[in-house]
């Protein structure tokens, strides 16, 4: 029963961030904040 | 008085002569019986001259011109105990912080920091301004955005009572408190102080800061998701930077160029602007942003060996620093994605080092991603228990925000 409820728990999220399974896992996003360059400080 | 009446008994006419032209250098006891004549006490000179001093080491920090700060540092370091007023030692004690920070000698700046605070309790309203200030930058170097914005905005009170040109200073500190928030991820108080700045800026044709502004726009405009007007700004700082050629600000601009592409799932775009803003650089360390992005890129087209070449370059690049930083850590996981993941080092790596790096600097949003990651690599690997923990750690982050 707990084994159903942990699946079903890692499903909702899986679909409530919108993740999508991929084989290569391939990431859908870049480690995006940090290739974002601010300009220097004064 | 004529010459002859006041060298009289002292020196002779021709030799005062040299001495007022600065061809001949006159002895202390020389100075001391000509100012005695002209009824001019000495330490008033002293205490005048060295008064001038600190007003232009202070002018040249908030220029931030490393070479005269220096000098001058020394200078005032010789004469100390001539400085007429503890209200004048208070700042060059205060300024003595954003010297260290600026020459970033982090130890001296710690041990002047907490004798600062120490003394701080009695500081008038200018020497407030100061020390919120430079408390504010102290924190940014740190990385901690919230605490160093926090501080800028306190000083920002007390903003009536600078005694440089009052529209720099305040435009100045305008631009750090934009900069330390969008770093806190707030983009309310970036739009409203980085859009102050730059008409300001604008207004007084300094096209480098407005350049800057640009760049944070873009930055805030990105991350609300708004691109059309993220690309206007990126380019116009692109723009801006290509007319004054300034490198650095060109490749920060493509750079952020770049990443949008990226986001927008244009991986060519942004490899090309990435590659020309890695072309740019001089600089080793500034190098290692778009290497690893181009390692991320390629990685997310599946052109693993490109991956690969990006990620050995940045490990080469970095094999020398011992200091942990984002980057680092960033190559360490690609490392794994790419070569193959050792599950204990991974999961040691993410949760052990990374998660608690980013939580010392308050960089909670910069969690996700690595959460995602080994949530991602637990799913892959059928462990659907430990992949939802993380999912959801990675998804209260996000709600919280």
């Amino acid at each position: 029963m707990k084994k159903i409820l942990s699946l079903f728990l890692a499903l909702t999220i899986i679909f409530t961030t919108g993740y999508s399974s991929n084989d290569n896992l391939v990431l859908d996003e870049p480690l995006e904040p940090f290739h974002e360059e601010h300009p220097k400080g004064n | 008085m004529t010459q002859s009446e006041l060298s009289e008994g002292i020196i002779s006419v021709s030799y005062l002569s040299k001495i007022e032209n600065g061809i001949a250098k006159a002895p202390e006891e020389v100075i001391w019986f000509l100012c005695k004549k002209l009824n001019i006490e000495l330490h008033s000179i002293d205490h005048k001259k060295i008064e001038n001093i600190c007003k232009d080491w202070f002018m040249a920090l908030f220029n931030q011109e490393q070479e005269s700060t220096h000098t001058l540092f020394k200078e005032i370091e010789k004469n100390r105990q001539s400085i007429p007023s503890n209200s004048l030692l208070n700042l060059v004690e205060i300024h003595t912080l954003r010297y260290y920070l600026l020459h970033k000698k982090q130890n001296e700046a710690n041990e002047q920091y907490k004798k600062l605070k120490r003394i701080s309790k009695q500081f008038d309203d200018k020497e407030r301004y100061y020390w919120l200030k430079f408390n504010g930058y102290y924190w940014f170097r740190l990385s901690s955005y919230n605490k160093a914005l926090s501080y800028f905005q306190k000083a920002e009170r007390y903003l009536h009572v600078t005694f440089y040109e009052i529209d720099e200073e305040e435009y100045s500190l305008y631009y750090m408190i934009a900069l330390s928030a969008s770093y806190a991820k707030n983009a309310r108080i970036v739009y409203e102080y980085a859009s102050k700045s730059l008409q300001y800026y604008e207004r007084k044709v300094k096209l480098k800061q407005a350049a800057d502004c640009h760049l944070l726009l873009g930055i805030t405009f990105v991350r609300t998701k708004d691109f059309e007007n993220a690309m206007e700004s990126f380019s116009l700082a692109q723009r801006i930077a290509d007319t004054i050629e300034d490198k650095s600000i060109l490749a920060t601009s493509l750079q952020n160029i770049g990443n949008l592409y990226s986001i927008l799932n244009e991986p060519k775009k942004a490899i090309t602007y990435f590659k020309q803003s890695y072309d740019l650089r001089d600089n080793t360390h500034s190098k290692i942003i778009p290497i690893n992005s181009l390692m991320i890129e390629y990685y997310k087209t599946q052109e693993f060996q490109k991956a690969n070449y990006w990620l050995k370059t940045g490990l080469n690049l970095l094999s020398e620093d011992k200091t942990p930083s984002i980057y680092k850590y960033e190559l360490k996981v690609y490392n794994q994605l790419i070569n193959g993941i050792v599950e204990k080092q991974f999961e040691r790596l993410v949760l052990n080092e990374i998660i608690p790096f980013l939580d010392k600097r308050e960089q909670h949003h910069e969690k996700v991603p690595f959460l995602e990651v080994l949530a991602n690599y637990y799913f892959e690997n059928r462990k659907y228990k430990l992949a939802a923990t993380y999912y959801n750690q990675a998804l209260q982050i996000k709600t919280n925000l």
